[in-house]
């Protein structure tokens, strides 16, 4: 039964993969315009990229922030897709090198996604049968409902985004916690009608939508969101479900889009992602074939957030026994394989192991110096006075250092720099950042200095209670004031 | 959501405040000791309302006036403090608005506190030419890669021809973008406040950018916040001066209202900003045209 299923299927999947610009210093660049404007001048010029990206990629999208881009390759094969994510990836990267930019692979930038801007990988799987005959909408309903029956499993292999706005969130997946185009989706159901309505409520106007099927169209439609919404952690796509956006789409078009999965920094790794995602599908279609019947997977949603929150190692409970979920992915994984191997398909990285991404590439190292200071501008209350505890250098605004003494008494406004280290491709893709370092400032009335954690702080105040130590000098006729350090400001 | 309708009343009742008191100082040549009670009593409550309040009030205040030692005694010196936190606090609840105060700011953290390149490697990052009269043309996209194209060649001219000051920028924006609120602590930033406001040295700020769209219909695009960042006469007078040199201006009519510059360091009339956008043909075929008008501009100036 298991090989006659696979080798009456073709599977074909397709991927969109966001990605971050960044320039030479690891920071987001909101220059995407001129990244893809060079792409395309290289395109035009380069005749057998061209040829290329034709062959591979359906094109190129702009995402919401001008630090993001996305590249979409064309349906393949299991062992065809990697050329195309290595091309989607090649290309972008060396229309960024000619701005001396990068690109990052990840899904959150370790300091300047706080959440947003966040990448995901969305991978849709294609399903015909080898007759040339289309897949019915049953044979899509399973993949769907067995697919999100392991999106646990799955977000657990591969989340990889611990960090958010400089910090460890405390969560596996922060971009799936924070996100908010991921809604939960329902068990697919097969609806029968002839009218379709599509409720939608958003901010307080009440939308709708009525599909009518055609007389000699099958009337069935695939329902995971009867508001008819897409994105979602899963969703199926295409002309039998009940999308708007889908409804004018070809039949081969139907397909099953996963969009929890984190970006990866390893193509090999992505790789392997996709082909569990396929061996998946075909398990799914094995059961149709033996008539098992597909109920939702018990405590679904606790299973898919202790995924977000604790990766690969959180404890779960599944079917009254607590078992690490490494163990549960192991067996999902052990279980594709079987319908892998007759394809003649291979894993070929750790995951094989369920080792998770997140264990390929080690967490990054957060250096903070101080973390009061760092909770100082968590609370707004930057405006410091501080003694200094050691004799310092003071870089004018005009950028000559001076010597400050130790206990000189100082006002002025913290903030805080960033200086990042990463594992690049020698083709210009940061895979993954390796250290962060955070160091902190006072931009003071003649110039900047930099703070250590032995440093007294005096006072912290907001702008609130800065404003209000003005007026309350002007009630007492009086400013205290600290006198200037520099008389020379600047240098012509 | 309450709170930040709360805090969104609060700015409005405490920007009125302190009109009455700017009022009351203008005419009577002294402080009202209930109003300004009234606003110490304001701020202590705003204090309450949570963190959000202070982040978005940080927006426009500008840093310089907690450095500047202010002669409290002084009614002029009063009235000129009083009167740049009404205006910055103006700034706030225009750009405010009803629509950001009903935005979830819970994960937002200040922008302008992080600064997103090392400062260490920064050096100065701007050249600093010295007038002899009170304006400074700004070039905060002077510098390669996507640098505005031809645009420090012409603020260099203006600034030689009319005897302004010029501040340009020797870091490409593809590090720090000088006209975004996270670069405002950065030396080329605060060397604008230190000219405008400490050293009252800066009555004018013209700051140059291009744009590069294919088909224009005007040469130039004044930005000055909607007219909230440059005296209207001063905005005449630029308009009558392009009209002279047959140079196509338009006022903000392509959305090009004024960047971070315009926007934070606009405090009229003690700090006039005009946001010049010029376009590919003026930049590249005609820039004497617009170094001749700009300078003319300039000199006709009073202040």
């Amino acid at each position: 039964m298991l090989e006659e299923t696979t080798n009456k299927y073709d599977i074909r999947v397709g991927v969109e993969e966001e990605v971050f610009i960044v320039n030479d210093l690891g920071f987001l660049s909101m220059h995407s315009d001129s990244v893809m404007k060079n792409l395309v001048s290289m395109l035009e010029n380069e005749s057998d990229i061209l040829d290329r990206a034709k062959k591979y990629l359906f094109g190129f999208q702009w995402e919401p922030h001008p630090s993001q881009v996305e590249y979409v390759t064309r349906p393949y094969s299991l062992l065809e897709i990697k050329k195309a994510i290595h091309f989607g990836r090649e290309i972008l990267a060396k229309s960024a090198k000619l701005l001396n930019h990068k690109i990052y692979v990840g899904s959150l930038h370790p300091v300047q996604s706080k959440p947003n801007p966040m990448c995901g990988t969305h991978i849709s799987i294609s399903v015909n049968r080898k007759n040339d005959k289309k897949a019915k909408i049953k044979e899509l309903q399973y993949i769907f409902n067995h697919i999100r029956n392991h999106l646990p499993e799955i977000i657990a292999l591969t989340a990889n985004s611990p960090i958010c706005g400089g910090e460890y969130t405390g969560f596996a997946s922060s971009r799936l916690f924070y996100s908010k185009v991921l809604s939960d989706s329902s068990l697919a159901v097969i609806k029968r009608g002839s009218i379709f309505p599509v409720p939608h409520n958003k901010r307080r106007i009440s939308r709708y939508t009525i599909i009518f099927s055609k007389f000699h169209k099958s009337s069935l439609r695939l329902i995971a969101n009867p508001k008819g919404e897409r994105l979602l952690d899963i969703t199926p796509r295409g002309p039998l479900t009940n999308i708007v956006e889908d409804l004018s789409k070809k039949r081969n078009e139907s397909r099953i889009e996963i969009r929890v999965i984190d970006n990866q920094p390893d193509i090999k790794y992505l790789a392997d992602i996709i082909k569990i995602i396929s061996g998946l599908a075909l398990e799914a279609l094995d059961n149709l074939a033996k008539g098992y019947k597909l109920k939702e997977r018990k405590n679904l949603r606790k299973l898919k957030y202790a995924a977000i929150r604790d990766g690969i190692n959180a404890r779960v409970s599944i079917d009254s026994k607590t078992i690490i979920l490494r163990d549960a992915t192991k067996e999902m994984i052990d279980k594709a394989i079987q319908y892998l191997e007759p394809i003649g398909i291979k894993l070929e990285t750790a995951l094989k192991e369920a080792k998770s991404a997140s264990e390929l590439y080690s967490i990054p190292r957060i250096e903070n110096p101080s973390e009061k200071l760092g909770l100082y501008i968590k609370k707004g209350k930057t405006y410091l006075e501080i003694l200094t505890h050691e004799s310092k250098i003071l870089k004018t605004i005009s950028g000559i250092p001076v010597l400050i003494p130790e206990n000189t008494k100082l006002f002025g406004k913290l903030f805080a720099d960033f200086e990042l280290e990463w594992i690049e491709s020698p083709q210009g893709i940061i895979r993954s950042f390796k250290k962060i370092k955070k160091n902190y400032w006072l931009a003071t009335r003649d110039g900047y200095i930099r703070l250590s954690n032995n440093d007294k702080i005096l006072k912290a105040r907001n702008i609130v209670n800065q404003l209000l130590c003005i007026f309350e000098s002007i009630k007492d006729k009086k400013l205290k004031r600290t006198k200037p350090l520099v008389t020379k400001i600047w240098k012509v | 959501m309450i709170e930040k309708h709360t805090e969104f009343l609060q700015l409005i009742k405490l920007h009125s405040d302190i009109s009455k008191m700017e009022i009351i100082l203008k005419r009577e040549k002294q402080i009202d000791n209930v109003i300004l009670s009234s606003i110490i009593n304001r701020l202590k409550a705003m204090n309450l309302l949570g963190e959000s309040t202070s982040r978005s009030l940080l927006n426009h205040i500008p840093l310089e006036i907690f450095f500047i030692e202010w002669n409290m005694t002084d009614n002029h010196d009063l009235l000129k403090l009083i009167k740049i936190i009404r205006m910055s606090l103006e700034k706030i609840i225009l750009s405010f608005g009803i629509k950001k105060a009903q935005r979830k700011l819970s994960l937002r953290q200040e922008t302008e506190a992080y600064f997103y390149f090392p400062f260490e490697r920064l050096g100065v990052g701007y050249l600093l030419i010295r007038g002899q009269n009170k304006v400074l043309i700004t070039a905060p996209h002077a510098k390669e890669p996507l640098s505005d194209d031809n645009v420090r060649t012409i603020a260099e001219k203006v600034a030689i021809k009319s005897k302004s000051w010029a501040l340009i920028s020797t870091i490409s924006r593809i590090y720090i973008d000088y006209n975004r609120l996270g670069s405002r602590l950065s030396p080329f930033r605060r060397i604008i406040e230190k000219l405008a406001l400490s050293e009252r040295k800066i009555r004018m700020i013209i700051d140059l950018h291009g744009r590069n769209q294919t088909f224009e219909e005007y040469d130039v695009e004044i930005g000055a916040m909607c007219g909230f960042s440059a005296k209207p006469k001063a905005l005449n007078l630029l308009q009558e001066v392009f009209n002279k040199y047959k140079i196509k201006a338009s006022f903000e009519e392509k959305g090009y209202i004024g960047g971070d510059i315009t926007q934070y360091n606009g405090i009229p009339p003690f700090v006039n900003v005009i946001q010049l956008e010029l376009s590919d043909r003026i930049r590249k075929r005609n820039s004497k045209r617009i170094i001749s008008a700009i300078s003319e501009f300039i000199a006709a100036l009073k202040f």
